[in-house]
């Protein structure tokens, strides 16, 4: 446990099991903006997710993960910038995926700024590591290729418009609340809720009867 | 990977890169934290100020992406020929008689949907200083009997589309400079240069399609040449308290003139 202490000057030692409680990620997001030890903490936590939700909406593996890695650059660049004001870390940190991800739709190409920041110089990547990175996306990229039930839905969900692709995706890959979504998009809850039903509408109507997997889109299961 | 309880699962993993990742991240975050501390507490007054000049670049008149006589600042658009003094031109929509607004606006705009003001008349032959033109106001106090201005002065310029056809005469934009109080002989606002407004020509500028027009307030505006030294006025003190615009065709000797204006904001 004390191996996860992080202590600052001036200020009493805290402990990464205060940050994951019901105040959310408060107190980590104020320590990150002094300590980068913080950052790193916040980075482990939120790593996965956000490679899984770019993961889903581009179905790309060497996309996602580009995307993945300029989100966490941008989001330290601008935490000195963050207010608990209207957004959590966390749905600020979907938004910001959110925005790069309807970059890459918009331009059909992605160019990371952060990428010559990650491979330059970087004691993490020996040759060795160099080659296991590209294993890696071709591992991914097969795992993509072969998730069939997704690929049919890829198809279609990548259809809609991208405001629609953002509220499912966030509602049934990322199981979200209705308020966080709304936090997400910057949207009135109201407006989530006619935007899953209408995507959802849309989507059943052309998904459904060609995947014929029996996947779940429904609200009537889901918490709001 | 897998589809469980009916939920479709894509679970990619890429630890070589997140590590990677990591490695880079915690790099840049303590390279920022060498910086001065000064710095990062003076970041969010940087951060504001860049803000507001960023919002400070330009301001919407009126888009028309709405029918109406009211522009986006809340001001109204009005046309007016001078029947009022005796004169003969006439415009389309028609000039207020007895304190009614007539104006409506046309369509379409310039990207072929929405509206925009247009006006179309004849500049009589019968007099020297024959004019027919459309104004609209910048504020929804900005209008007789209050005539208050807004403060334009941290604008460089205006811009906006336009089109038209024009045989003779010219077709001037108009900037007046004008007094919080009515000139009670005329139901207008008091006019503080005795009618030496700022203007300038954009009659070459009147081309069958549209075209972005470009008037840099400081560096194309001028008084006439007839002004008075006493209705002489800087173009600051004329921005700072800013009610009405205009666009004017004069002296057209009996000639139509057709035009067309959209997309205004002030950069």
């Amino acid at each position: 446990m004390f191996d996860c202490a992080l202590k600052l000057p001036g200020t009493t030692p805290y402990f990464q099991e205060d940050f994951v409680d019901a105040q959310g990620d408060k107190k980590l997001v104020e320590a990150a903006k002094k300590d980068p030890k913080a950052f790193g903490i916040l980075f482990e936590e939120y790593y996965p997710k956000i490679l899984k939700y770019a993961s889903f909406r581009t179905g790309n593996a060497e996309i996602a993960r580009d995307i993945t890695s300029e989100t966490f650059f941008k989001a330290l660049n601008k935490l000195w910038q963050f207010r608990w004001i209207g957004s959590t870390f966390s749905s600020w940190l979907y938004r910001i995926a959110g925005n790069e991800i309807n970059m890459y739709f918009r331009h059909h190409k992605y160019e990371p700024a952060s990428l010559d920041a990650l491979l330059e110089n970087n004691p993490a990547l020996d040759p060795a590591s160099k080659k296991d990175l590209e294993e890696e996306i071709f591992s991914a990229r097969e795992a993509i290729e072969k998730n069939k039930d997704y690929m049919l839905i890829k198809e279609e969900l990548l259809k809609l418009p991208a405001v629609y692709q953002e509220a499912l995706s966030l509602r049934f890959f990322e199981d979200m609340k209705i308020s966080m979504i709304a936090a997400v998009l910057k949207k009135k809850e109201g407006t989530v809720k006619s935007l899953i039903s209408r995507g959802l509408a849309m989507l059943k109507k052309s998904a459904q009867p060609k995947t014929g997997t029996g996947i779940i889109w429904s609200e009537s299961n889901k918490e709001d | 990977m897998e589809n469980r309880n009916g939920k479709i699962r894509l679970d990619i993993e890429m630890p070589v890169h997140k590590a990677a990742l990591k490695a880079a991240l915690m790099a840049a975050a303590s390279s920022r934290l060498k910086m001065p501390s000064f710095i990062w507490k003076l970041a969010p007054v940087l951060a504001f100020a860049a803000a507001v000049a960023a919002v400070s670049l330009y301001m919407r008149i009126d888009y028309n992406n709405t029918d109406g006589k009211v522009n986006e600042l809340g001001g109204v658009w009005c046309t007016y020929d001078d029947h009022y003094q005796g004169g003969t031109s006439r415009v389309w929509p028609p000039a207020s008689v007895n304190g009614e607004n007539n104006f409506v606006k046309s369509s379409p705009g310039s990207e072929g949907r929405g509206y925009a003001i247009r006006i179309t008349g004849v500049a009589g032959a019968d007099r020297k200083a024959s004019c027919i033109g459309v104004n609209t106001f910048l504020s929804p106090r900005s209008t007789c009997p209050v005539c208050a201005g807004i403060d334009l002065s941290k604008f460089n310029g205006i811009r906006f589309k336009i089109k038209g056809m024009v045989e003779a005469g010219e077709v001037v934009f108009v900037f007046p400079h004008e007094a919080r109080e009515a000139d009670k002989s005329r139901g207008l606002c008091r006019s503080l240069t005795g009618y030496a407004d700022y203007e300038t020509d954009i009659t070459k500028d009147l081309t069958p399609s549209w075209k972005e027009v470009k008037i840099d307030f400081r560096k194309e505006l001028k008084q006439p040449s007839w002004t008075t030294p006493s209705d002489r006025v800087s173009i600051d003190t004329v921005l700072s308290d800013a009610n009405i615009i205009k666009w004017e065709y004069r002296n057209g000797g009996g000639h139509r003139v057709d035009i067309w204006i959209d997309k205004l904001e002030f950069y």
